[in-house]
């Protein structure tokens, strides 16, 4: 297409020298009458008309040989690298963007599998620190019953022997006491079977 | 009967006159402008533009706008002629407002040749793309059949002006301008001390004929655009 472009316009280009021709041969005939009023505007005077036409055309594709040969190819050729170098930065920007959420998701897990692990550890030992105080409970229950028992039999024989001891600390009080009131020496014998058998009431 | 010294008369060779004149020098300063603002620009492109580089990518995106807008991407393959006719008639009409400076853009001669060359090429590449269906263009689709006995001849006609409108608004449009800045700087001295009023309107005119100047080219590069997409696409 840009071929046939160039091809049309050549071919414009090209039949501009005879349509100047036409122009200088108008241009004679109408002298006679140009003179007449010289003082008219140079514009209109056709004298000017096939130099005009024939350095135009000149510079024209001057112009336009040096605009696609010289300075349209530099001007796209930056323009494409700016274009791509921008295209290069977004592309690694999205590279990195992509490789950062990567890490993100990474660390993510990572932090769940260390927080499951914690977890699980966490449990175990409050298992094992529940089982270990059980145990020492049932030991330390068991080892206080043992003394507790012990210390009942203790208080039992105790209070048999400190019985024991009031039985005759009794006997004495009541011998002490009936010599005293009614002045008759009971035996020991006999206050100590009186006294079994008052306890045996009170029982 | 010949004269025997005939034989030593210079004559130009070629049927028409090709004098190198004020008008030819002026193209030639504007090409050669126009190349040293790109020369320079482009020099060494880096990929954060220098100020010059920046004004040579504008030029370059503006023009490529006008054909991506207007034509479409099947216009692409002639950016380099468009960009060609923006830059010839930029700089012709900025250079002629340098004071003394010719203004070629201003002869009709020259804007009806390229309007003519525009528009020729143009028809070429339509008849070339859609044959004979090309002249489908003169019919517009959707217009009630009993009109086209009126609407066809005026699209023709307004078809064939085109080179006419296209190279009279151009050139006009320097004429007046000049012709009114060089009417106030003849105020100017004559009036002596008060001459300093038109001094200030030639001033403001000034400014506004450098906008017409960039103007008349985008106006010049945009119908050429909007006449080739009226080939490649027709309506």
């Amino acid at each position: 297409m840009r071929r046939f472009g160039s091809a049309a316009f050549g071919w414009c280009v090209a039949t501009l020298p005879l349509a100047a021709l036409a122009a200088t041969e108008a241009a004679d005939e109408m002298v006679e009458v140009d003179a007449q009023h010289a003082e008219g505007m140079p514009q209109l005077d056709p004298d000017t008309f096939a130099s005009q036409i024939f350095w135009l055309v000149v510079f024209f594709a001057l112009l336009y040989w040096l605009v696609s040969r010289k300075i349209l190819p530099a001007i796209e050729q930056i323009l494409e690298t700016r274009r791509r170098r921008i295209a290069d930065d977004l592309d690694r920007a999205a590279a990195l963007r992509a490789e950062a959420e990567e890490a993100y998701t990474r660390y993510e897990s990572g932090l769940a599998d260390a927080h499951a692990a914690a977890q699980a550890r966490l449990a175990e030992v409050r298992e094992r620190v529940q089982t270990e105080q059980a145990e020492r409970q049932a030991k330390l229950d068991a080892d206080l019953a043992a003394r507790a028992k012990e210390a009942q039999q203790r208080i039992r024989a105790a209070r048999e022997q400190a019985l024991a001891g009031i039985d005759s600390v009794a006997v004495e009080a009541a011998r002490a006491a009936t010599s005293r009131l009614i002045g008759v020496d009971v035996g020991e014998d006999e206050a100590r079977r009186a006294m079994q058998a008052v306890r045996g009431e009170a029982a | 009967m010949a004269s025997p010294i005939e034989q030593f008369q210079v004559k130009p060779v070629l049927p028409f006159d090709v004098t190198f004149t004020n008008s030819a020098f002026a193209m030639a300063v504007a090409v050669g402008a126009a190349y040293l603002l790109f020369s320079r620009g482009m020099r060494d492109p880096g990929m954060i533009p220098s100020r010059i580089q920046s004004v040579c990518e504008m030029i370059y995106e503006f023009v490529r706008g006008i054909i991506d807008e207007n034509v479409g991407r099947e216009g692409r393959p002639y950016l380099p002629v468009v960009f060609t006719l923006f830059l010839f008639i930029l700089f012709g009409n900025l250079l002629g407002m340098v004071p003394g400076f010719f203004t070629f853009t201003s002869h009709i001669i020259v804007t009806f040749t390229m309007a003519v060359v525009v528009v020729g090429s143009v028809t070429l590449i339509g008849i070339a793309r859609h044959g004979t269906h090309f002249f489908s263009l003169f019919a517009p689709a959707g217009a009630p059949k009993f009109i086209y006995p009126i609407l066809v001849p005026i699209e023709i006609i307004s078809y064939l002006i085109r080179p006419i409108s296209l190279s009279v608004r151009l050139a006009v449009n320097m004429t007046a301008g000049h012709i009114m800045l060089k009417s106030f700087a003849g105020f100017t001295v004559a009036m002596g001390v008060f001459g300093i009023l038109p001094l200030v309107a030639a001033v403001g005119l000034t400014g506004l004929e450098i906008v017409i100047a960039i103007l008349q080219a985008y106006v010049f590069t945009v119908l050429s655009c909007l006449y080739l997409n009226d080939a490649i696409n027709l309506h």
